[in-house]
């Protein structure tokens, strides 16, 4: 085998087991919630949460419509959520960081979330920074 | 002393406030490991205790959105099954509240519904096909 074939095929190797490590570390958990609305309908969502971190949230709306946003974060320094009762909370996995993570969750007028923030499985204080994403299909009424 | 026009007109509004009361709508959440350790969830919306949509990700992680439709039963279908989810009814014709039992396929997608609605009649689901729909692939 010829040198730089050699270095691919190590590198492939190295960077297969990063993605194995990753993925196999990568503690999914889900919450769920319903309720309802000021006109008698129902809203629920249902929040991913990758090592504490919200990666999807996914719902039904007051107006019955169906929603999938993807939570982008920013670390912050001081905890966002101090005084806050959390939403969520979890039990971390790994070694090291924090022993659980926790999440607040305020929702709009409609019930979907527009302000997120929360201390995530590596011990660091995130801040929702945007709600990528939109209505996934029609109405469900 | 009233027109019995006015007395028609009266009685008919008060029928259309009692047939316009909406449908309570409920949503119930289930969610389980797959043999291959990944997870598995399914969202089930009813009204009045009937089931109208199923929603989730099953074990070939797959999303589906699953509109159902329901027959009503003359007899108890879920008799002696332990209900997978139930709730609170307003009307006197189901005071124990409305119960549904679940079965799943292989892949811990919803394969069978069977249960008892508000008004006390007995339903069993009749169609699980999928469509490409809100949230579903």
């Amino acid at each position: 085998m010829k040198p730089h074939r050699i270095s691919m095929f190590v590198g492939a190797l190295l960077l297969a087991s990063i993605t194995t490590v990753s993925t196999a570390f990568a503690d999914v958990e889900r919450r769920f919630e319903t309720g309802t609305c000021g006109d008698g309908s129902a809203w629920w969502t249902l929040t991913h949460y990758e090592n504490g971190i919200p990666v999807l949230i996914e719902g039904v709306d007051c107006k019955g419509k169906p929603f999938a946003l993807y939570p982008m974060q920013g670390y912050v320094t001081i905890d966002p959520g101090v005084g806050l009762i959390p939403t969520h909370t979890g039990h971390c996995g790994g070694a090291g960081g924090a022993a659980t993570w926790f999440s607040i969750i305020r929702y709009n007028m409609d019930h979907r979330p527009q302000w997120m923030a929360g201390r995530d499985c590596t011990g660091n204080y995130w801040l929702a920074t945007s709600f990528e994403g939109a209505e996934v299909g029609g109405q469900l009424d | 002393m009233m027109r019995p026009a006015a007395v028609g007109m009266i009685a008919f509004l008060l029928l259309a406030c009692v047939f316009t009361v909406a449908a309570k709508t409920e949503y119930r959440y289930t969610e389980g490991k797959c043999p291959t350790g990944e997870d598995w969830w399914c969202v089930v919306r009813y009204e009045d205790g009937i089931p109208t949509y199923a929603t989730g990700v099953s074990c070939s992680g797959y999303k589906y959105y699953t509109p159902l439709s329901h027959q009503i039963v003359a007899i108890n279908p879920t008799a002696g099954l332990a209900p997978a989810h139930t709730g609170p009814c307003e009307s006197a014709a189901a005071p124990g509240g409305w119960s549904s039992v679940i079965r799943y396929d292989d892949n811990n997608k919803p394969s069978w519904m069977g249960g008892q609605a508000c008004d006390g009649s007995y339903w069993v689901v009749t169609d699980f096909t999928n469509i490409a729909g809100p949230g579903g692939e």
